[in-house]
């Protein structure tokens, strides 16, 4: 620029020239974040929100006898006093109203906020079926357990959509480890049975941690599928070497795997609920278990330290009795605990779960009043 | 996803995020403010009446909270460097420029720096009107001022703008 005497047309023509600036973040991240926070922010509002509401809710009561006592007494002498009068009597009915609109507060609040973080068999429409990856986090501590919903089309099996998904998953966009495709073909042998041929080029057998994961993984990519084992070939020759356990040709996939799920957080500000594999004995310890952080594995209690319960069963059906109904509030919270408890039931064996004495009749989309069904996947995520 | 937030994020996402970014010329407290935005949003979607449009409502929301961050910075800045002549070092840029900037032309780049030397209400005006190319009248009411604040404000930050452009390379003139 020669010309140090500017016009206003050259600025406003390189104001214009500025280049666009993109936001990089991932939509879901941030979304994620947005609900991490206004759920965060929830228990501070409702402490500073209520006296701004005793005054509010004691306007309207006052607004309210007011139009009441205009309509009823036609001669009216001084009706303000007698308004304030009345208004200060009914105290009860004051406290009432402040609860309810506590209440209408918090709601407003939540019904924007409480999503189900899981799949559940009412989520899908026709046609459409659940794919559960199990994806390693960035330390390998956890195999985390997502699922993806979609369309299966006519012309095509659960198996060739789940292969196809399979290369289309983004686990560093989520905070995992970038684990798919695997390195091998998973395909039909019959209808309870699967073979996983790894290239021979392969890196399971290179450390017992790379071992363990593929082989969680099979597990919980295919135990809702009503399948029961899975041959392992390295190419065409049946078994694949580890080097930790020396040649596995089999795996059994067990549907009932007595975990417990805890909350795991990642960098970048995904949550999961994830199966602490510790194989606990009863359903009991496990919903113990999930009061209390697990460090060594960066996994977070998933039930509120001071929530107790107790537990029945009845068959297929598993009734959590909570002993105190305030303790439950219709916050994300009580949705992940709630999410947590019926996880943990199906890898138990229950396919309902009935939670009583909550205090509250539906919870987000669900209803409380009747037995829920267990979900169908765990950890839903959209994928383009 | 909240319907809402998936809507509002499809429609004006990237509006909003280069409308903040250009406040705070800084990746990650835009992304901070965008977030500040959305959680502001949702909880008062419910009382939001229509009156205006809902872009017109999502910046005046995304004002605010580029005004509050900025008023809480210079508290921050007040508090820390009580006796540090600020005004002398605005212009050395504490943010590295970012790509998008570094591939343009000098003059873009020297705009781009100058731009912190406008009062907030200045940069507000001129990121709406040239960056966002938005009329008067929907610049006016994004901020919720009259037509004729927004045109004196361009005016102003144009003159300021250019003021200072001149200046910088008069002396890099000189230099050279």
């Amino acid at each position: 620029m020669n010309n140090k005497n500017l016009h206003d047309e050259e600025i406003e023509r390189l104001l214009k020239a500025m280049p666009k600036i993109k936001d990089i973040q991932k939509k879901e991240v941030l979304y994620r974040k947005v609900m991490q926070s206004i759920t965060h922010e929830e228990k501070k509002k409702r402490i500073f929100v209520t006296p701004k509401l005793v005054v509010a809710c004691a306007l309207i009561l006052i607004a309210i006898i007011s139009l009441s006592f205009l309509k009823n007494n036609e001669i009216s002498i001084n009706p303000y006093n007698q308004m304030k009068e009345e208004a200060n009597y009914d105290n009860s009915a004051n406290n009432e109203l402040e609860k309810n609109s506590d209440q209408m507060e918090n709601q407003i609040l939540l019904t924007s906020v409480l999503e189900k973080m899981s799949v559940y068999k009412d989520d899908l429409l026709e046609n459409e079926r659940v794919f559960v990856y199990g994806i390693p986090d960035q330390q390998f501590q956890n195999v985390i357990p997502i699922t993806i919903v979609s369309k299966v089309s006519q012309d095509q099996s659960w198996l060739d959509r789940y292969n196809q998904i399979m290369k289309l998953l983004q686990e560093e966009e989520w905070g995992l480890f970038d684990y798919y495709p695997y390195e091998g073909n998973v395909s039909k042998i019959d209808n309870s049975t699967l073979k996983f041929a790894a290239k021979k080029t392969h890196s399971y057998g290179n450390s017992s941690i790379q071992e363990t994961t593929l082989i969680i993984s099979l597990m919980e990519n295919f135990r809702g599928q009503g399948i029961k084992r899975i041959e392992l070939f390295t190419e065409n020759n049946p078994g694949i070497d580890f080097s930790h356990t020396g040649t596995i040709d089999q795996i059994e996939i067990h549907n009932i795997n007595k975990n417990g799920y805890f909350l795991y957080y990642t960098d970048n500000g995904y949550q999961f609920l994830v199966p602490y594999r510790n194989m606990f004995n009863t359903i009991e310890e496990a919903l113990t278990a999930m009061k209390s952080d697990i460090e060594t594995h960066n996994l977070y209690s998933s039930i509120p330290k001071h929530v107790s319960f107790s537990q029945k069963d009845s068959g297929n059906l598993l009734t959590i009795q909570f002993t105190d109904p305030s303790l439950i509030e219709e916050n994300s919270e009580s949705m992940k605990m709630i999410e947590a408890i019926l996880l943990t039931a199906k890898d138990f064996g229950y396919h309902q779960v009935q939670f009583t004495n909550t205090g509250l009749t539906t919870l987000g989309e669900f209803n409380l009043s009747q037995p829920i069904d267990v979900p169908i996947g765990p950890n839903r995520i959209k994928i383009d | 996803m909240n319907s809402v937030f998936d809507r509002l994020y499809e429609k004006y996402h990237h509006d909003v995020f280069q409308f903040l970014y250009y406040l705070v010329k800084n990746r990650e407290q835009a992304e901070d403010l965008v977030q500040e935005v959305y959680i502001r949003v949702l909880k008062a979607y419910d009382r939001f009446e229509g009156k205006s449009s809902e872009k017109t409502w999502l910046f005046s929301i995304a004002r605010n909270v580029a005004i509050d961050h900025f008023r809480k910075q210079n508290a921050w800045k007040d508090r820390i460097f009580q006796r540090f002549d600020w005004k002398q070092h605005q212009l050395t840029d504490r943010e590295p420029l970012p790509e998008e900037i570094t591939l343009q032309k000098e003059e873009i780049q020297l705009l781009y720096r100058c731009l912190d030397l406008c009062t907030l209400d200045q940069k507000m005006v001129l990121i709406l009107r040239y960056i966002q190319s938005l009329s008067i009248s929907e610049t006016a009411q994004m901020l919720g001022w009259s037509e004729s604040k927004v045109k004196t404000t361009q005016h102003r930050a144009l003159k300021a703008l250019k003021k200072k452009m001149e200046t910088l390379l008069t002396k890099a003139g000189e230099k050279a």
